[in-house]
């Protein structure tokens, strides 16, 4: 019994060392250069390694050398048994508001090993909220968006894409689904 | 004590080789991955005029020469052999002049023939159709039929003449746009939507194209010959395979000079190209 609880032991405590130890600025340099290879581009002022977190601040992304969004605080939190990526403030560029929405205020990703198969998505904005899952094994995005009657009026085009569900007080419940 | 020693000594010998293992394990992970990200090279200018080189501009010879040599240019404008034999009749010509048919005749015979580009007629074959006149090409001579304007006027007028006003001005068999035109709608990108509804194509589940679902007439894109129905594939050589493709172009409008549209009208490839004045 004490031999389990070693290895229990020592096996939790390697996956802490891996990640406390685990150059999280480069491992991000090279997300940024696998993504510069489909013309995204990553800007970011400051970068900040903490043992089990990494912080980004004020990052400008780039689509074939056109600005698209400026996000002010990328976190991702790594505990092994449970993860957590949050984005905060993503301003859309001014030239873009006619098509997506302005500004999204918060999005988390949780991954949680009490929930091995899906990752929890939850996304916060001004005019709609949206909560979903990813499932891992059927590569499945599915999202259930509650969407103001104002951002129903402003984004038509967003709109055309969701599933209509209900109607509710501030507006409409809709589904959106995507297959990767 | 020395057995309590003993025990802390086998406790913590395997646990420090354990994280000393996680540590070489990162150390050569660190080793492969990147130390920096890749400089981005500071491209300001995107919409670069391609233009052929002249070795004689690259060492700055005299202006004066330039000029002389740009005029010789101007002068070696191919002039074609009239036909006289063939009475051109009427002309159903598209911006690209390899799209279109036209009515013909022989010369004091009656009977009309209809052609579309690339049918012969007496060995002639149809290469060209333009707006006002219509190319032909026999044994490598190229000769070149005017539109018969003594007998008709209005009928037979290139279709999207009527509609052409101030915004879209037709010169030098090149449809030129208003830039004052296009930063309005830039400006207000809302007008866009109040004269033109589109909806994405897909097939495999996959963008491939965004279909003219209607469109106001007399507005903007009724004039730069979209029509409902067409699916629009390739912007500027941008294939449209996402909304972010889309987008993309939206955000490069300002800088652009030319537009190329490639687009889908009865399972048929055609090409619009516009220029911006």
């Amino acid at each position: 019994m004490i031999k389990l609880f070693r290895i229990i032991l020592y096996f939790i405590v390697f996956i802490y060392s891996l990640i406390i130890f685990l150059p999280k600025e480069n491992l991000f340099f090279y997300i940024i250069n696998q993504l510069e290879n489909e013309k995204i581009f990553l800007n970011y002022t400051k970068s900040e390694d903490k043992f089990l977190k990494f912080r980004l601040d004020n990052i400008e992304i780039e689509y074939d050398d056109i600005k698209i969004a400026q996000i002010s605080k990328i976190k991702i939190e790594n505990y092994f048994f449970y993860n957590q990526i949050t984005i905060k403030n993503i301003i859309s560029d001014n030239s873009l508001q006619t098509f997506i929405p302005r500004t999204i205020s918060n999005i988390k990703v949780i991954y949680s090993i009490l929930d091995p198969l899906d990752i929890n998505i939850k996304i916060d904005s001004r005019l709609a909220n949206a909560i979903g899952t990813i499932d891992i094994i059927n590569k499945k995005l599915s999202l259930v968006l509650n969407i103001s009657k104002k951002f129903q009026k402003r984004y038509p085009m967003i709109i055309k894409n969701l599933k209509f569900k209900e109607k509710t007080n501030k507006g409409g419940k809709y589904s959106y689904e995507y297959n990767f | 004590m020395n057995i309590i020693f003993n025990k802390i000594i086998t406790f913590f010998i395997p646990l420090s080789f354990v994280i000393i293992f996680a540590y070489a394990i990162d150390t050569g992970l660190y080793l492969y991955l990147p130390k920096s990200k890749s400089v981005k090279l500071d491209i300001k200018d995107i919409a670069v005029q391609y233009k052929k080189y002249n070795i004689k501009k690259a060492f700055k010879e005299h202006k004066k020469k330039i000029k002389i040599v740009k005029q010789q240019k101007k002068s070696i404008k191919p002039e074609y052999q009239l036909l006289s034999q063939i009475v051109l009749k009427a002309i159903y010509a598209t911006t690209n002049s390899k799209h279109g048919w036209i009515i013909i005749s022989e010369k004091n015979i009656n009977k009309t023939y209809i052609l579309s580009v690339g049918d012969l007629f007496k060995k002639y074959k149809l290469i060209d159709v333009f707006p006002k006149y219509v190319l032909f090409k026999k044994y490598n001579k190229i000769s070149k039929v005017l539109l018969d304007n003594t007998k008709i006027k209005t009928k037979y007028t290139y279709t999207q003449n009527a509609h052409i006003k101030n915004d879209v001005i037709f010169q030098d068999n090149t449809y030129k746009l208003r830039k004052t035109i296009l930063e309005k709608y830039i400006q207000n990108p809302k007008q866009i939507w109040n004269n033109i509804s589109i909806k994405e194509i897909k097939r495999n589940g996959k963008i491939d194209g965004f279909k003219v679902l209607g469109l106001r007439r007399g507005s903007i894109f009724d004039k730069l010959g979209l029509q409902k129905g067409d699916i629009i594939k390739e912007v500027n050589n941008i294939k449209l395979k996402s909304y972010a493709n889309a987008l993309l172009f939206y955000k490069k409008i300002k800088k652009i000079k030319n537009i190329h549209l490639l687009i889908l009208r009865d399972n048929i490839e055609m090409e619009l190209d516009y220029e911006i004045k």
